[in-house]
């Protein structure tokens, strides 16, 4: 994910602060153009994200050029278009091409069956659909903040131990120089 | 403004009272509904079970935004009938029933969404 200061949230509510030095690029996929508006809608309410809407996901993977961050995908994606691809296979083609965009899968269907396959296929989370599923969107999103602040942190780590590893061995080979110099 | 057939709480919680907001969706459904109401029927004919599961799973939540619990259960009967092709011969008789408590809905939802835009 690119830049962006994201403090960590407080587990449990959904309170959760967001700076970003540049705006997330989210991209909200459904075939029902109430779903799009709803959950937009509530990314940039919640979060103040630049999100734009598909409604099949032949169209977002066409707009993937763009890097959004995060992609929120439908798993059905045929109501309207019989031919449009699902959102599974819009899933394993998003992670094999572009690995580093989070996706974040939504279904109407609470079903185990859907949810271990699109986890199998790299999705970051699975969401059903109904009267919750916009505080599960949002804390899905939240998670994946924790995640990426956990990365960065991590990283952080290793280049410091990295460094001082660096130092300790200059040291020692400066001792040592010094040592056979006479100077100590 | 008490209604029978729909129950706004959920878009009320939604957009925290936000009343054009509200209107917006209300709108947003009555637009979507009809024609995904007719599409199961046509499905229905045309045996196109993959279709009528997804019109009736797009219907889904929408009816719960809409409060429209009497025919939740309905929308959820026909989904999972097409799903796994069985009692498909209730099928009719469910998008019958799902037709007309949204016909009555409909009624509602309209009167809500103008008098939701008269205030906003």
């Amino acid at each position: 994910m690119p830049s962006g200061i994201a403090k960590a949230p407080i587990f449990g509510t959904t309170t959760f602060t967001y700076m970003a030095q540049q705006k997330k690029l989210v991209y909200v996929v459904d075939d029902d153009p109430m779903q799009v508006q709803m959950m937009s809608d509530h990314l940039i309410e919640k979060f103040g994200f630049d999100v734009r809407g598909f409604s099949t996901g032949e169209e977002a993977v066409n707009n993937l050029t763009n890097h959004p961050d995060i992609v929120v995908l439908d798993y059905y994606l045929n109501s309207v278009k019989a031919e449009a691809r699902n959102g599974a296979e819009i899933l394993r083609f998003i992670k094999k091409e572009f690995p580093n965009i989070q996706v974040i899968m939504v279904s109407g269907q609470d079903s185990m069956e859907v949810a271990v396959d699109t986890m199998t296929y790299g999705a970051a989370d699975y969401v059903v659909k109904g009267d919750n599923q916009f505080v599960r969107l949002q804390h899905a999103v939240e998670k994946l903040f924790v995640n990426e602040r956990l990365h960065e942190r991590v990283n952080y780590y290793r280049s410091l131990s990295t460094i001082s590893i660096v130092a300790v061995v200059l040291i020692i080979v400066l001792t040592v120089v010094l040592a056979a110099m006479g100077v100590i | 403004m008490a209604y029978q057939h729909i129950d706004l709480a959920f878009l009320e919680q939604f957009t925290k009272g936000d009343k054009g907001r509200m209107a917006k969706y209300i709108r947003m459904f009555l637009q979507a509904a009809p024609p995904g109401i007719d599409a199961m029927r046509v499905h229905y004919k045309a045996r196109d079970w993959e279709q009528l599961k997804s019109a009736a799973h797009s219907l889904k939540p929408q009816v719960g935004y809409m409060g429209i619990g009497a025919i939740k259960e309905s929308v959820q009967r026909i989904e999972e009938y097409a799903r796994e092709q069985k009692r498909l011969e209730e099928v009719p008789q469910l998008i019958e029933r799902v037709h007309d408590t949204c016909e009555a809905a409909f009624g509602e939802l309209r009167q809500a969404a103008q008098d939701l835009e008269a205030q906003a």
